[in-house]
């Protein structure tokens, strides 16, 4: 059913005159709701991931801020002397000589004399042996020495840098064999990466890094002290 | 007295429900140009507010500075590396010295060990002696440690032997050490 409509400018100039009260109004509010829709929704939006950007930048800036202060307040040569010291205790790759000095100076201060020892460092092509999930260079030790005498070589060597673990003891009245595992870790990667969070000389543990600092002071050698190293070494491999 | 009198006429009464309407549209009209008024003030003031350039730029500042000192940066990574793999290796070391010790001291006067072992968290001990009470003192001892789950666990006998030319009880004992 087609039913015909005619507005012409009358009715119009009609419709106006009888509804012109709420023309204003109503296109007031059609206005305020296209421009909430339209501007103001999608502002709000863009604001509120610019705040959160802002959030990030201004962390990342407190970082860099952080670790600038960190590393002005750090005296250089105190930093060198600590990772020395550090990397004594956990070499970052396979220290033959720092082994065999602590061996003897723990054999020296126990008072155990040393007989043969052997490294096991295995096949180079593969990965090292693991204990507790690091790295480490086992060798299998000979000692003139009972139990007591293989006690105090055990408490000698764990005050002395590199670190160890004992892998495994066997001893009888008179000699005791022993296989060590000396701890070696790589250095990580470290990248150009400045919004990595630095942590102060002072917060890193201080009270390990004396203990550690005192082991590594104990240990240091003087002329005549090395009477274990006489013993005859034997390398099961090429190293 | 007629009650059913009405002086409005129902066209005066239906210009005073238009006049209500309009001015009821005109308070909401001017609500909501009041309201897209203000939130269009408050985003301009925030959005003037957030300078995401200006904090960039400190950045770059800040992280030109630490280029300067790289040297310095990376040794203190490597510092902290370092410390913290120690502790976890001082943490998890088995201290063996303490525990044969331990087990030292338990060892009765007149018995000694012949032979001890430890091998992946297993260990083995060889006792003698001339008396069979201190070969019984001893594994009281040892149980009783088994018990308090202190220097060994899941003590087993492995054997009890005699070596009649020596004259001497041998115990040959095992047992875990607790993680």
């Amino acid at each position: 059913m087609n039913k015909k409509v005619n507005i012409d400018l009358n009715t119009i100039t009609t419709l106006y005159q009888r509804y012109k009260d709420y023309a204003l109004p109503v296109g007031v509010i059609f206005v305020c709701f296209i421009i909430f829709v339209v501007l103001i929704l999608p502002q709000v939006q863009s604001l509120l991931s610019a705040s959160q950007e802002e959030k990030l930048e201004l962390s990342k800036l407190s970082v860099l801020k952080n670790n600038l202060n960190i590393i002005t307040t750090t005296n250089d040569s105190f930093l060198d002397s600590e990772l020395n010291v550090l990397s004594q205790a956990l070499p970052p790759n396979k220290d033959f000589t720092g082994i065999l000095d602590a061996i003897s100076l723990s054999a020296n201060k126990s008072g155990v004399s040393l007989g043969q020892f052997e490294f096991t460092v295995g096949d180079l092509s593969k990965v090292s042996p693991q204990v507790r999930g690091f790295t480490t260079l086992e060798i299998i030790l000979s000692i003139n020495g009972g139990i007591t005498g293989l006690t105090s070589f055990l408490d000698q060597l764990s005050k002395t840098l590199p670190l160890s673990d004992v892998v495994s003891i066997q001893t009888t009245d008179k000699f005791s064999t022993i296989t060590l595992a000396f701890y070696y870790k790589s250095f990580p990667p470290v990248g150009s990466g400045d919004t990595f969070p630095l942590v102060g000389l002072q917060n890193i543990n201080p009270s390990l890094f004396k203990q550690i600092a005192s082991w590594q002071s104990q240990g240091a050698l003087t002329p005549g002290t090395n009477s274990g190293a006489s013993s005859s070494a034997s390398k099961s491999s090429s190293f | 007295m007629s009650n059913s009198i009405n002086l409005i006429t129902p066209q005066k009464e239906g210009l005073e429900r238009r006049q209500r309407t309009v001015k009821i549209l005109r308070i909401i009209s001017i609500s909501f140009l009041l309201a897209t008024f203000l939130l269009s003030l408050i985003l301009f003031i925030i959005s003037s507010r957030l300078s995401i350039s200006d904090i960039k730029k400190q950045e770059n500042s800040a992280s030109d500075s630490l280029g300067l000192v790289h040297n310095k940066f990376a040794k203190l990574i490597l510092v902290k590396d370092r410390m913290d793999n120690i502790q976890i290796i001082i943490k998890q070391r088995k201290n063996y010295q303490n525990l044969i010790n331990s087990i030292l001291k338990v060892v009765p006067q007149d018995s000694s060990i012949n032979s001890l072992g430890i091998e992946k968290d297993k260990i083995t001990l060889i006792v003698s002696s001339p008396s069979l009470l201190s070969i019984n003192k001893f594994l009281d001892d040892i149980v009783t440690f088994s018990k308090n789950k202190k220097v060994i666990n899941n003590v087993i006998i492995n054997s009890l032997t005699v070596d009649q030319g020596l004259g001497r009880y041998i115990l040959s004992v095992g047992g875990d050490i607790p993680q």
